[in-house]
């Protein structure tokens, strides 16, 4: 039972973790784009 | 459109929106919902499924609740295998029409493919303890799949490296020859003799029904889960493309 309590939670772990990764990076890209186009104008 | 080939970023035109925007529906307000959606539904799907492993399924007799490790190590290692068909076919239509469109999806995918080998190869040791009595053996199967995980993780560093088109065409090269792992993979408990166990969903023998559906769920819910992170990496892959266009028409 403890495999695969540890296996369901690796997998929760990775998959939540990538998820956010791919959010944090959108969110400075989004941000750097703020700024370029302030400076822009 | 010349502006969306790799050779033409180099010289950009005045409209700053427009370039880098290769995937045009992607910044569609109505698909930015729908792949909302994806990822609702891909949620709620792995509650249903976490559910159907944990209690609908039965309980196998030998290995007892550690091969329910089973409903999310399969479908982890499809989805892997779908990922890289994708890098695959994207690598091809990228090195044929040398459009950055193509180099962007292959990348988004390769990313998402190692994200779910990952998960294969961390679940699979889990369930190799049980079952076998160690976490890791050199199988075919295992060591097939640590290498086709080597090679992408490969793919990954060469895609950190200076940004060309130059590094665009090797790392299609790379894709494409890695991808031959894959066939290799899937016929690796026919072609040696292997502890890995050959997976058998048919009416006659191999699964239970059961334990069939609550697979069938969870491969739907990680295809769901899939269409999101692909759909969301490929837009940052696009965002990321248009920031660059307009820091080089600034400097």
């Amino acid at each position: 039972m403890e495999y695969l309590a540890i296996a369901y939670g690796l997998i929760a772990v990775v998959l939540i973790g990538y998820a956010f990764s791919v959010r944090r990076r959108m969110n400075a890209v989004q941000r750097e784009r703020a700024l370029l186009e302030s400076k822009n104008q | 459109m010349a502006t969306n080939r790799i050779a033409a970023t180099a010289a950009p035109t005045t409209d700053s929106r427009s370039v880098g925007t290769y995937w045009k529906l992607l910044d569609d307000e109505k698909v930015v919902w729908i792949a909302r959606g994806f990822g609702i539904a891909a949620l709620l799907n792995i509650a249903v499924a976490l559910y159907m492993a944990l209690w609908y399924a039965p309980t196998e007799k030998t290995m007892g609740h550690a091969q329910r490790i089973f409903y999310f190590h399969v479908p982890s290692a499809w989805i892997a295998f779908f990922a890289f068909f994708i890098v695959f076919i994207a690598s091809v239509l990228f090195l044929w029409r040398r459009e950055r469109k193509w180099d962007a999806l292959a990348l988004s995918a390769a990313e998402i493919g190692v994200i779910f080998t990952t998960l294969v190869l961390l679940t699979g040791p889990m369930w190799a303890k049980v079952a076998w009595g160690a976490f890791w053996v050199w199988d075919a199967r295992l060591t097939t799949t640590l290498i086709l995980w080597m090679i992408y993780v490969g793919y990954l560093m060469l895609r950190g490296t200076a940004d060309s088109e130059r590094r665009s065409r090797f790392s299609a090269v790379l894709a494409i020859v890695g991808f031959l792992d894959v066939p290799i993979i899937y016929f690796s408990v026919q072609l040696w003799r292997t502890q890995h166990p050959e997976l058998l969903v048919t009416q006659s023998g191999g699964l239970m029904p059961a334990m069939t559906q609550t697979l069938m769920t969870a491969l739907l819910s990680f295809t769901l889960l899939f269409v999101f992170l692909l759909i969301q990496r490929v837009r940052l892959e696009q965002a990321r493309d248009q920031v660059n266009f307009i820091r080089e028409t600034t400097e």
